[in-house]
C-alpha cells in the first residue's frame, strides 16, 4: 500500500466520505473512524457518492469500495474526473477485487479484508490526526 | 577403361551378362515392395501429387481415411477431389511453391467438411520428391495428412475447464472477502468499545477470532494466487522497482508482527543494490511470504535478518532467521504445494512457499534454502538487477 506522500496536512480538514454498499463494513469503517476523530459521510453507491460529494465540506479523503449497484467504483472515479469541484479529492479504493484495479484516477488500494493499523497509517497521512486525539 | 565397379566390392562376373543385370532388377524390386509396404502400414494418409498436382498415387491409410477409392482419386486434380475441399486459396499458394520454389510446408492446418467423414482438422506437411528419386525420374510431391480433430477438441476443453475454474475461484473469494471483513472490523471495534474486563477473557476471545479471521483471508487470497499462477495466461507486469524503499515497507508491515512475539527484525541493503527488475505487487507478496515463515518458525526473543546484496547482474534477496531450522529430510519438499513443518500449528495451507517458488521462477530468479535443525534457516531468492529507476511519479 503506497502514499503519495505529499499530503500530510495540519489543516482542519478531518472529513471523510466512505462509498461503500455493504452496511456491515459501511457502518463498521465510519465507527471505527468516529472513535479516532474523524468526521465520516457515507454513501452505499457510486451515484450517491458523487451527489453527496457535491453537497457537503470537502473531504480530505475518499474511501471507494468498486463493486457497487447504481454506479460502481471506477464509474464513480471516471464521473469524478469530470467535475472540476471533486476532481482532485485523494481516492483510496478499498475492494476485494482479485487484480490490482486501474489506478490512474486514484491515490491508493487497499485489499479487502482491512488490516486497520494500515489503513489508519493511510488515513492519517492524508487527514493528519484530528485535534482532540493529537495528545493520544 | 575398365567398369565401373560393383558395389560392396562384389566379384566381376560380367561374361555371365545377365546374371549381375538380373541381381540388380531384382534388388530393385526388393527395394520397392519394401518401400511399399512402409508406405502401406503407415497410418498417415499419404499422397503423391505430379507437378500438375494431380494425384499420382495414394497409400491405404488415405483411402481408409477419406473413405474414398482410388477410381475417384487417381489422376484427378488435388482441388477437384470430393467437394472441393481441398480448393483453399492459402494451399494452393503453398502446393504450387512447392516444385518450382522447391519450398516445403509443415502443419498447415484445415478444418472442413469432408464428404463420408464429416468435419475434421488435418494438419499437412508436403515436400517435394526429386526427379532422380522417383521411378519415372519426374519431381512429385509428397503430402501427408496428420488428423488433429480429437487433439484439438481436448485442448479447447482443457481451456475451457481452466478458465471456469479460474471464474469460479475468482468470484468466490470476492464474495467471502465482505463477510471476512465485516469479522475484522467488527472485532477492531469491539477492542475498542468494550470496557476491560479483570480477566482479559473477552479480549483473548476476540483476539481468537480475529486471528482465525485473518487465517481465513490468507487461505483464500493463496487460493486465489495459486489460481492466477497456474493459469495459462499468468501475466506479470514488470518494472524497475526500487530496494531499499520495497524493504522499508516490508518491514514496516512486518515489524509489528515480528514484535508480537519479541523477535527484533533486522535489516540491511547493500550500497549497491539499487533496484530490480520485477512485478512488484507479486514480489511484494514473496517477502512477507519467506517472513511469515520465519516467524513461525523462530521462537519469542530470536532473531530475523533480512539483507540484500548484488553480485554482478543478479540481487540476493535473503532471509535469515534464528529459528528452530528444518530437518534435513525435509529440505526437499519445503517449496511443494501444502508442505507445512510437521511439528508446527497448522496456520494455513501451506501454499505461500509454493506461491513464493512459482513467483520467483516466473520472473526467471532462483530460490533456495539452507537449515540446520537447531540453529535456524536461510532463505534466499534471486532476480534480476535494473538499471537506473526511472523518474517517480508523484501521485
Amino acid at each position: 500500500m503506497t502514499t503519495s506522500g505529499t499530503t500530510r496536512t495540519e489543516t482542519v480538514c478531518k472529513s471523510i466520505l466512505i462509498v461503500e454498499d455493504e452496511p456491515g463494513i459501511r457502518e463498521n469503517l465510519q465507527a471505527l473512524l468516529e472513535l479516532e476523530g474523524y468526521r465520516i459521510f457515507t454513501a452505499s453507491n457510486g451515484e450517491e457518492g458523487l451527489r453527496l460529494l457535491r453537497r457537503m465540506p470537502r473531504p480530505c479523503l475518499i474511501l471507494l469500495d468498486l463493486l457497487m449497484p447504481v454506479l460502481n467504483g471506477m464509474e464513480f472515479l471516471e464521473a469524478k474526473s469530470h467535475e472540476d469541484a471533486i476532481a482532485a479529492i485523494p481516492v483510496c479504493i478499498v475492494s476485494g477485487v482479485a487484480e490490482r484495479p486501474d489506478m490512474s484516477k486514484a491515490s491508493a488500494f487497499i485489499k479487502k479484508p482491512i488490516e486497520l493499523d494500515g489503513l489508519l497509517r493511510f488515513v492519517r497521512s492524508y487527514c493528519g490526526v484530528p485535534e482532540d486525539r493529537r495528545s493520544d | 577403361m575398365g567398369r565401373k565397379p560393383l558395389p560392396h566390392g562384389k566379384r566381376d562376373d560380367s561374361d555371365r551378362s545377365d546374371q549381375p543385370k538380373e541381381a540388380f532388377l531384382d534388388r530393385g524390386r526388393r527395394y520397392s515392395l519394401y518401400a511399399q509396404n512402409i508406405i502401406d502400414t503407415t497410418r498417415e494418409p499419404l499422397v503423391v501429387l505430379n507437378s500438375e498436382l494431380r494425384v499420382s498415387s495414394a497409400n491405404r491409410a488415405f483411402y481408409e481415411f477419406f473413405k474414398v477409392d482410388p477410381a475417384e482419386t487417381e489422376g484427378e486434380w488435388i482441388y477437384d477431389l470430393g467437394d472441393r475441399q481441398w480448393d483453399i486459396p492459402r494451399l494452393r499458394e503453398l502446393l504450387e511453391k512447392v516444385l518450382p520454389a522447391r519450398m516445403s510446408f509443415d502443419n498447415y492446418e484445415v478444418t472442413q467438411d469432408f464428404p463420408r467423414i464429416g468435419r475434421k482438422t488435418l494438419l499437412l506437411n508436403a515436400r517435394q520428391i526429386k526427379g532422380d528419386e522417383t521411378p519415372n525420374r519426374e519431381p512429385l510431391i509428397l503430402v501427408a495428412f496428420e488428423d488433429f480433430t480429437e487433439r484439438m477438441k481436448l485442448e479447447q476443453e482443457r481451456d475451457q475447464a481452466l478458465k471456469a475454474r479460474e471464474e469460479l475461484v475468482a468470484v468466490v473469494s470476492h464474495e467471502i472477502k465482505n463477510p471476512l471483513t465485516i469479522i475484522t472490523t467488527s472485532l477492531d471495534l469491539l477492542k475498542r468499545t468494550l470496557s476491560h474486563d479483570g480477566q482479559g477473557q473477552t479480549e483473548r476471545l476476540i483476539e481468537q477470532i480475529r486471528s482465525a479471521t485473518l487465517r481465513m483471508g490468507h487461505i483464500v487470497s493463496d487460493l486465489l494466487d495459486v489460481t492466477k499462477i497456474e493459469s495459462d495466461r499468468f501475466i506479470m507486469r514488470q518494472a524497475a522497482v526500487d530496494v531499499p524503499e520495497l524493504i522499508t515497507e516490508v518491514v514496516a508491515v512486518f515489524g509489528p508482527i515480528a514484535a508480537k512475539k519479541s523477535i527484533h527484525l533486522e535489516h540491511g541493503v547493500s550500497p549497491d543494490v539499487v533496484a530490480v527488475w520485477c512485478d512488484r505487487d507479486w514480489i511484494f507478496q514473496v517477502l512477507p511470504n519467506l517472513l511469515a515463515n520465519a516467524v513461525k518458525f523462530t521462537g519469542d526473543g530470536g532473531t530475523i535478518r533480512i539483507d540484500v546484496d548484488r553480485t554482478e547482474d543478479r540481487v540476493r534477496f535473503q532471509v535469515k532467521d534464528s529459528g528452530c531450522g528444518i530437518p534435513a529430510d525435509q529440505l526437499a519438499h519445503v517449496f511443494e504445494r501444502f508442505w507445512q513443518a510437521k511439528h508446527n500449528q497448522y496456520l494455513g495451507v501451506g501454499l505461500g512457499l509454493y506461491i513464493a517458488k512459482s513467483v520467483v521462477e516466473a520472473h526467471g530468479g532462483k530460490i533456495g534454502l539452507s537449515s540446520k535443525e537447531g540453529e535456524g534457516s536461510i532463505f534466499y531468492f534471486t532476480l534480476a538487477a535494473a538499471g537506473a529507476l526511472p523518474v517517480r511519479k508523484t501521485a
